[in-house]
């Protein structure tokens, strides 16, 4: 090997000791400068993926460059145990899995926040100034051009259910979702789609009759969906669906005109938090227009803040939709969702429901 | 007077004192019953939401069964985005399913029954009021009875609580304030009599004993009378003196104008005799008169009440050795034998040296004067007494009372000023001593006795 | 003898002045209380005796009698007032009078209290009561011109009467006076009075009695 491949790869070596994209566990680093002062560290545990995260570090990094900022990504679960079994690591824990998120919060594990610009945050989008939902991410239908050009636009559940009963036979084994008994998110959605349609358990039939396959992952669905096995995917993370859709020009973004959730990532400051000041920085930015923005142009995930306009932004979508959309409620009826008997209960249901289709 | 003793402050003092101390109860009534309010109103969300999830409680297995209602739980969280905390708990005690074990109801129900309670309590240091049923599924078959817990955190209902006690606050301080100002006014204005009474008073003439005619409430009106009572007492006692130096007056003008009339006429003889005679008859009367001067200026001084004189210890053996003394030439003179005789021992007694000296002196005057040739003074201990005894004609017993008024005068005494036994009287009376009239030993003469109260220690 | 009288009163003044005279003595009258002190505030001023009444115009007989006291000790003062406040009387005594007399009183009482100040000062060497003479130096003893002999009891009990003339004195100390100790009955005393009443006969000095006091000599 030439010396400037040895060097190369030595650099190499170093740059992936401090940006590892190991899978298992994933961290970014980066470094305070040195010449500003006395350093302090913060450390944040969420469940966004790196490239994801990243814009919105380098942008907390650029205004407070004497904070060591370390990122590590985690799964749901893996965040949630590993906060309990150390409860005084990480400084800020950020989560899609709003229930787990609120059962940290009631149970008095997160510390509020009583900056400016928390008392000014919607009051929809945080609980006590202990939670703060970050982001605004529609549930969304996954829909193939082939499909709309034979059988019609599918702008809504309503459409949706129309088509699985019509042209069940068509679309059999085409059409993907979440498996509510495997997946948090899946169930999460479920529970509150079954509070808000009349006809969810409709629509859980002809998802049935249609042998509808049932994913874990939103990956998963994407990629079907994107190699063609699925003509058709329901309740889809629409901030993911967007970043992987780009350019898969034959596949539409359906986000549903009768009504669609809204998913919220969640964001809290740990009582025990090891760097509290540096924490209380870091949520501050998250919720300030500088970081909605870098959410809103720089990630799929979209903005709450409610002076920010156009695309990506929460404000634009309700411009667009309305009253379809439907956040999911940052409040008690999460609590519900954990239930053990309530999910022993809405899965027997969804089962025999699923089942009754076939 | 003390500084800052005033009346207005006192009233002030006294009635704002009991209305802070009221409206401070009345406060803490308000707070209690915000509180409660506030809990009632709340308690009601804990009410229907454990209604909510004992109704979806079922039977189902052969175990407890719950599909909770998540609006039953959203209950509970009001604006104030209160904690929440639920719990569904077999017979046992055992946790069917919730987010936290409560802590259930202690009593013991009688079975069958449904209960509900509410309560305050501190878990795992949170401050949560708590609801708990106490119910039953009802199967055909089963009669299972469980219990459902729900807690949230206080900060609406105390939210709530300080809301109602702020206006409660406002109204209450409200009414301080004019209570205040009705108080103030008010004791200004009952206070005015008293500041009509005190211009009353100094509106007078200060040289006038006129009763004070001002009408005043019941309480002023006692103050009122008795200081008329007081007037009138002293012009009881002017009008006494004025007769007194009225009298006293013409006492003196009459010898004055005789002696005055003597000379005149005197003057107008050129017999040395007659000149002579004159002479001797002015000497008498200007003796007398300057006597009854003398003893005009004693009575005054006796029935003078600003003029107290401090009662020291005296021994009358001494007193009375000291009087004969003092007048025993001039008795001598007239040819009356005046002699002492002393008790045993020595006789102590409480008064004026100088009084009971003068008061001997005027019994011994009178005693000569009125027809005596042997005149003694005596003194006797147990009970202490001074006596002054002659032989002389003495006085009726009728008629003794009245020798003592002043310028009274028996029908044949012409050389006396009346006011001798008036004198010693006065005298008595000052020292808390009993004057007494009797007869002279041998049944003849006039025995004087003035007894002193007490022993003779 | 020289006897200054401090009097205002036109009448009084004059009656005391010519009453005094006629005893023989030299009085000399102020009637301003200023002038007086001012005479007796100096030495020298030659009084043998100083009546002083309390009521002046200009000046206080008390603050004339405190002139004269601040540097004379001996010269007796009597004091005459119409005041018979018993406070007057005390100051007065206090601020070193001698004798006080109350007004009106008689010229009889005066004159004898003048003559018993006047005596206390100069203690003659002669004591004469009347017709009675007592030589002091010599112990004797003339009535009427006559010596008189006395046993020494007699002696002592009638120089001591003498001594006092005028006063009654107490028969304790009579007895004492005369037996000088000696063990007598009660009575004894009684006894040598009645000797020298014989003696003393109508020579005009009397020896009286006072009752339950004593004994008095005087010229009758």
């Amino acid at each position: 090997m030439n010396r400037p491949s040895r060097v190369a790869s030595r650099w190499l070596l170093l740059i992936s000791l401090v940006v590892t994209p190991a899978v298992a566990d994933e961290t970014l680093h980066y470094p305070a400068a040195p010449d500003n002062g006395p350093a302090t560290s913060l450390v944040v545990h969420g469940a966004l993926d790196l490239p994801q995260m990243q814009p919105l570090l380098e942008g907390f990094h650029r205004q407070h460059p004497d904070v060591t900022v370390r990122y590590r990504n985690l799964t749901t679960l893996a965040l949630h145990e590993r906060f309990l079994a150390a409860p005084d690591e990480a400084d800020v824990l950020l989560s899609s899995a709003m229930p787990w998120q609120y059962r940290l919060a009631n149970e008095g594990h997160a510390r509020a926040l009583a900056s400016p610009a928390a008392q000014r945050w919607p009051a929809w989008a945080r609980w006590r100034h202990e939670l703060f939902a970050i982001t605004f991410e529609p549930i969304v239908m996954v829909v193939n051009r082939a499909v709309i050009e034979r059988f019609g636009e599918v702008r809504g559940h309503a459409d949706l259910l129309a088509l699985l009963e019509r042209h069940a036979g068509a679309l059999q084994g085409r059409v993907v979702t979440y498996d509510p008994a495997t997946s948090g998110a899946g169930y999460t959605y479920a529970i509150e789609e079954s509070r808000l349609s009349p006809r969810y358990w409709d629509l859980v039939a002809a998802l049935g009759k249609a042998e509808t396959a049932l994913a874990d992952t939103t990956a998963e669905m994407l990629d079907g969906l994107i190699e063609g096995r699925y003509l058709v995917g329901y309740n889809l993370l629409g901030s993911y669906a967007q970043e992987r859709l780009a350019n898969q020009p034959q596949l539409r973004i359906v986000v549903p005109e009768d009504y669609a959730l809204v998913t919220q990532r969640l964001a809290l400051i740990p009582r025990q938090a090891p760097h509290p000041q540096a924490a209380e920085r870091f949520l501050d930015y998250l919720i300030s227009e500088t970081g909605q923005t870098v959410l809103a142009r720089e990630t799929p995930l979209g903005a709450i803040h409610p002076a920010l306009d156009g695309p990506g932004t929460a404000t634009a979508l309700r411009q667009a939709r309305g009253e379809a959309l439907r956040p999911i409620a940052v409040g008690p009826g999460l609590l519900a969702t954990l239930d053990d008997l309530k999910r022993e209960a809405l899965l027997t249901r969804w089962q025999r429901e699923f089942a009754r289709g076939e | 007077m003390k500084r800052g003793d005033s009346l207005y402050r006192r009233l002030l003092g006294w009635l704002l004192l009991p209305l802070l101390v009221l409206g401070s109860l009345i406060l803490i009534q308000a707070w209690v019953d915000a509180q409660r309010t506030a809990d009632r109103a709340f308690d009601r969300l804990l009410e229907a939401a454990s209604l909510a999830i004992a109704e979806q409680v079922q039977w189902q297995d052969d175990r407890l069964w719950l599909d909770l209602p998540p609006a039953a739980l959203e209950m509970l969280a009001t604006d104030a985005q209160e904690r929440v905390f639920y719990s569904l708990v077999d017979r046992q005690g055992r946790l069917i399913t919730g987010n936290a074990l409560l802590p259930g109801d202690p009593r013991q129900g009688a079975e069958g029954e449904d209960t509900l309670l509410y309560r305050h309590i501190d878990w795992q240091g949170l401050s949560l009021r708590q609801g708990v049923r106490r119910t039953r599924v009802e199967d055909w078959r089963v009669r299972e009875p469980f219990e459902v817990r729900v807690a949230h955190s206080r900060e609406g209902r105390d939210a709530l609580a300080a809301r109602l006690w702020r206006a409660n606050l406002a109204m209450i301080l409200a009414m301080a304030a004019l209570a205040t100002v009705g108080l103030l006014l008010a004791i200004r204005a009952a206070l005015t009599p008293l500041t009509r009474l005190r211009r009353a008073i100094r509106a007078r003439d200060p040289r006038t004993l006129a009763p004070l005619e001002l009408s005043l409430p019941r309480e002023l009106a006692e103050l009122r009378d008795t200081v008329n009572e007081l007037l009138a007492r002293m012009r009881r006692v002017r009008a006494n003196q004025e007769r007194f130096i009225g009298d006293a007056s013409h006492q003196l003008r009459t010898p004055l104008a005789g002696l005055s009339a003597r000379a005149e006429l005197a003057l107008r003889q050129d017999d040395p005799m007659r000149w002579k005679e004159a002479l001797i008859a002015m000497q008498a009367t200007s003796a007398r008169t300057a006597r009854l001067a003398v003893q005009l200026l004693s009575l005054t001084r006796l029935a003078n009440p600003e003029y107290r004189p401090d009662r020291v210890p005296v021994e009358l053996n001494a007193l009375a050795c000291q009087a004969v003394r003092d007048h025993w030439a001039s008795c001598h003179r007239q040819g009356v034998d005046l002699g002492v005789e002393n008790a045993g021992d020595e006789v102590w007694i409480h008064g004026i040296d100088w009084l009971l000296a003068e008061a001997i002196g005027n019994l011994i005057d009178n005693a000569s004067r009125y027809g005596g040739r042997c005149v003694t003074v005596k003194v006797e201990h147990c009970p202490p007494r001074l006596i002054v005894e002659d032989d002389g004609p003495g006085i009726p017993e009728p008629r003794r009372m009245l020798m003592l008024r002043p310028f009274h005068r028996d029908r044949d005494d012409l050389a006396g000023s009346g006011l001798g036994l008036a004198i010693v009287d006065g005298i008595a009376r000052t020292h808390g001593a009993r004057l007494q009239l009797s007869t002279g030993h041998d049944g003849r003469g006039l025995r004087v006795v003035l007894q002193f109260p007490g022993d003779t220690s | 003898m020289t006897l200054l009288l401090v009097e205002d009163d036109a009448l009084l003044a004059e009656t005391l002045v010519d009453s005094l005279g006629l005893e023989g003595h030299d009085v000399c009258h102020l009637a301003d209380g200023e002038a007086a002190r001012a005479r007796l505030a100096v030495a020298g001023h030659g009084a043998e005796l100083v009546l002083l009444d309390l009521n002046l115009p200009g000046c206080n007989g008390l603050a004339v009698l405190e002139a004269l006291r601040r540097h004379d000790r001996d010269t007796p003062v009597l004091i005459l007032t119409a005041r018979g406040a018993v406070e007057d009387r005390v100051r007065g005594l206090d601020l070193g009078a001698d004798d006080y007399l109350a007004k009106p009183f008689a010229l009889d009482e005066l004159e004898a209290r003048v003559r018993a100040l006047l005596r206390r000062r100069s203690p003659d060497p002669q004591i004469r009561i009347g017709a009675l003479v007592l030589d002091t130096q010599h112990q004797r003893f003339t009535l009427e011109n006559a010596s008189l002999a006395l046993p020494p009891r007699e002696q002592r009990l009638l120089a001591c009467l003498m001594r006092h003339a005028g006063e009654p004195v107490d028969k304790a100390r009579l007895t004492e006076e005369a037996f000088q100790g000696d063990a007598m009955g009660d009575n004894a005393i009684e006894v040598y009075v009645h000797r020298l009443r014989k003696r003393l006969g109508h020579s005009g000095v009397a020896l009286r009695t006072v009752r339950g006091l004593g004994y008095l000599l005087e010229e009758e």
